[in-house]
């Protein structure tokens, strides 16, 4: 029952969805947030989310993320810059991040409004 | 870059490596090689080789199965040139003849023991595994091929000496 139930969730994933990312979906979504505001390169990246999360990517973790978001079309490459390489988000990682980022609003609203009714 | 971060990023795939290798090292130029960050690179390169995101699956030629196969009973893998095959056979007669010599100096020099005479039986088969480095282990990198063809060799030396002195004790 729970293995079908799982197969049926899996199957209806939307188109872009970063839960199939595994281990790399949390690198996923801060690579998407870094780069909402604009193109950064590797390096840019990994500078931006140490300051905006306190988390340090690895190289292997950041590139692993970049490499599944660029296959899925959710990220691309605007052209070598010097030996660096730009990444720029797509209509679809567009679509994914809005969409992963509700997710997130709604479980820390219902977070937030279970621990106020506990301590009322 | 240093020797080790070039090495971390060869164990990536070739197709990986040709994407985001030079991406990569510019990154590992602007920091300090921790054992965090060589953990990741290992488990980064473990991941691209068992999930590779790079490439659609390469069309199987009938013929491929058949041409390795072909390669391999003509002893001529992959990569390997005329010369690499010459180099192979120096390996193999000069490294057969420099280990018999050794063999029997030692035998002349201590008498009959169990080394010499396992050094001496393993003799060509450890100049196959050196000279191995040009051929069969081509395609892998060179301090990789120097490590597998010299403790190949040494394994070899090792498993005839034991195979020796155990002789001796029966």
């Amino acid at each position: 029952m729970r293995i079908t139930r799982r197969v049926a969730k899996r199957d209806s994933l939307p188109e872009g969805d970063l839960d199939e990312f595994g281990r790399f979906s949390e690198p996923a979504l801060l690579i998407l947030i870094s780069i909402a505001d604009g193109p950064k390169h590797g390096y840019a990246m990994t500078e931006d989310i140490a300051s905006m999360a306190d988390i340090a990517l690895g190289p292997g973790t950041l590139y692993g993320a970049l490499a599944r978001l660029e296959a899925r079309g959710l990220i691309e490459s605007i052209g070598a810059e010097d030996r660096r390489n730009p990444y720029r988000m797509t209509a679809l990682g567009e679509k994914a991040l809005r969409l992963r980022l509700s997710t997130l609003e709604a479980v820390a609203r219902a977070g937030r409004k279970r621990l106020a009714a506990s301590h009322a | 870059m240093t020797g080790i971060s070039s090495a971390l990023i060869r164990m990536y795939p070739r197709a990986w490596r040709q994407r985001y290798g030079v991406e990569m090292a510019e990154l590992l130029a602007t920091r300090q090689l921790s054992m965090r960050t060589v953990a990741d690179l290992i488990a980064g390169a473990i991941d691209a080789r068992l999930n590779p995101q790079l490439g659609a699956p390469k069309a199987v030629d009938v013929t491929e199965g058949a041409q390795k196969m072909t390669n391999v009973f003509r002893c001529n893998p992959a990569g390997v040139s005329v010369q690499d095959q010459w180099r192979s056979a120096a390996w193999m007669i000069g490294g057969s003849i420099v280990l018999t010599l050794t063999a029997l100096g030692l035998q002349w020099q201590v008498g009959q023991n169990s080394f010499s005479e396992g050094l001496l039986y393993s003799a060509f088969p450890a100049s196959l595994m050196l000279s191995s480095e040009c051929t069969y282990l081509k395609r892998y990198s060179r301090p990789a091929r120097t490590v597998m063809s010299i403790s190949g060799a040494v394994l070899v030396i090792l498993m005839m000496w034991g195979a020796v002195a155990v002789g001796y004790r029966i």
